[in-house]
């Protein structure tokens, strides 16, 4: 057996050949993620410096007189990625349960490819579906329903145009939903079936024995896969611009228009017209790419603690 | 009993309907498309390019044949560098450079989303995992032959002395 060590030493030479190549390869992508920033970095130097950190909370937006601030679109941002996730999170977490436990087998994966092929969707369907199917829904049916039974809260106020604010975030809470499904799938198959078995065992009905054997010690794997619907709905950009309505004023409520980062970055940078007007929307995007890197590395931190050490 | 027996039916039930309401949107979706454009699908539209406006016919050959080329271009980028960013992040998991780029990778994913090589980079990850194990298996073996014969030898020298 001893003699096979020559054959191992080249063999390790291979390998020590292939992995500098797939360091190298590994660098490019992380140089060209480092590139993209500083380029955005410059494009936006124009804006940083004349406003500053004050931007971010500047509600102004006048491409005329040349004031520029984030703070509506920050709000817009947050608030239609936050709505999306209220619904699409618990109707997530069900459906993979759904998948996991209650249906055969079969069914389930039937199920579970209908569910991932909504991720397949071109999301310029999405605006299509949203703006001409949708929004008319929304403002036919749902408003009035919301504003019969909640309307005496200033959130449920003021008129409808279909388009807006709570349009777009149904239209994101759609988008996300198979990330959220398919993350949790994995997480609760994870759990193995003798603890399952275990609590059946000790006399606990189905209900019990999800609470107690999946959704208990799957928690933070949930939290893990909700963050990151979060992250791909703070970057949604076509179909939410198509659907939201596009204008920079503060609204309270959920069904006036309003407008997100990524969507004031796809309407307006074809026609910005001067150097500062440009500079402030690569400020924004800057901006969006710190939001999402934090929410990013929140996701991981959540995963990395998560796993357990071997 | 009563009580538990009804939560336990109540929440089946709810799991049951959600799992239904998640393909309602779908569902609608292609309906709507199917609906709105099934009427123009023709041969010409396929093949031709799109008519001056007023005149009728016409087809969107230039955007069909424009989406591949963006995705054969893209694929012939991305996919031989996908594959061995993926070989390198299942193979190389502790290596330094390896957990800079899984986290490049993730937020490349989400900040371009119509970018195919992350994608790829993922999805081989996955596949080379689960193959890996059968792959590797006659390796660790063979290594294991290995370090029990030289156990073998290294107890029988020091009984030896």
């Amino acid at each position: 057996m001893l003699e096979s060590l020559p054959c191992r030493r080249m063999q390790n030479r291979q390998d020590l050949i292939t992995l500098w190549l797939m360091r190298w390869l590994a660098a490019m992508i992380v140089l060209l993620l480092i590139l993209l920033v500083i380029l955005l970095c410059k494009l936006a130097l124009p804006a940083i410096s004349k406003f500053g950190l004050g931007f971010i909370l500047s509600d102004t937006w006048n491409p005329i007189t040349e004031e520029f601030g984030a703070f509506p679109f920050i709000i817009g941002t947050l608030i239609t990625s936050f709505m999306a996730l209220l619904m699409a999170a618990p109707l997530s977490v069900s459906v993979a349960l759904f998948i996991c436990e209650i249906c055969p087998k079969q069914l389930g994966r039937l199920l579970g490819t209908f569910v991932e092929m909504i991720a397949a969707v071109p999301s310029i369907v999405f605006g299509l579906w949203g703006i001409f199917s949708l929004a008319p829904w929304v403002q036919n049916v749902v408003t009035p329903f919301l504003k019969n039974t909640l309307g005496f809260l200033p959130f449920f106020q003021g008129p409808s145009y279909g388009i807006g604010v709570l349009t777009a975030s149904l239209i994101l809470s759609i988008m996300i939903t198979p990330t959220i499904c398919t993350f949790c799938r994995e997480v609760f198959n994870t759990i193995p079936s003798q603890t399952k078995e275990a609590a059946l065992a000790l006399g606990a009905t189905r209900f019990e024995m999800i609470k107690i054997a999946i959704l208990k010690p799957s928690y933070s794997g949930m939290i893990a896969g909700i963050v990151l619907g979060l992250g791909r709905a703070l970057g949604e950009t076509m179909a939410v611009a198509m659907v939201i309505g596009n204008t920079s004023r503060l609204s309270l409520s959920i069904f006036a228009p309003g407008s997100t980062m990524a969507s004031v970055i796809a309407n307006e940078y074809a026609e910005a017209s001067n150097a500062i007007h440009l500079a402030s929307l690569g400020y924004i995007a800057l901006l969006l790419l710190a939001i999402t890197l934090i929410i990013n590395s929140f996701a991981r931190f959540i995963i990395w603690k998560w796993t357990p050490k071997i | 009993m009563i009580w538990r027996k009804t939560k336990n039916y109540f929440f089946i039930t709810i799991l049951t309907l959600s799992g239904i309401a998640v393909l309602i949107p779908l569902i609608l979706i292609i309906i709507y498309v199917i609906k709105m454009g099934f009427s123009s699908l023709n041969w010409q539209f396929i093949t031709h390019l799109p008519r001056p406006v007023g005149e009728s016919g016409g087809g969107m050959a230039h955007a069909i044949v424009g989406t591949l080329f963006l995705v054969g271009l893209g694929g012939i980028f991305s996919i031989p560098l996908g594959i061995m960013l993926g070989t390198y992040l299942s193979e190389f998991k502790k290596d330094k450079m390896a957990k800079f780029l899984r986290h490049t990778i993730d937020l490349l994913f989400k900040y371009a989303q119509g970018n195919e090589l992350e994608e790829h980079c993922k999805r081989l990850s996955d596949a080379i995992e689960k193959v890996k194990p059968l792959a590797l298996k006659d390796d660790w073996m063979s290594e294991l032959r290995m370090n029990a014969y030289l156990d073998e030898i290294k107890t029988r020298k020091e009984l030896g002395a």
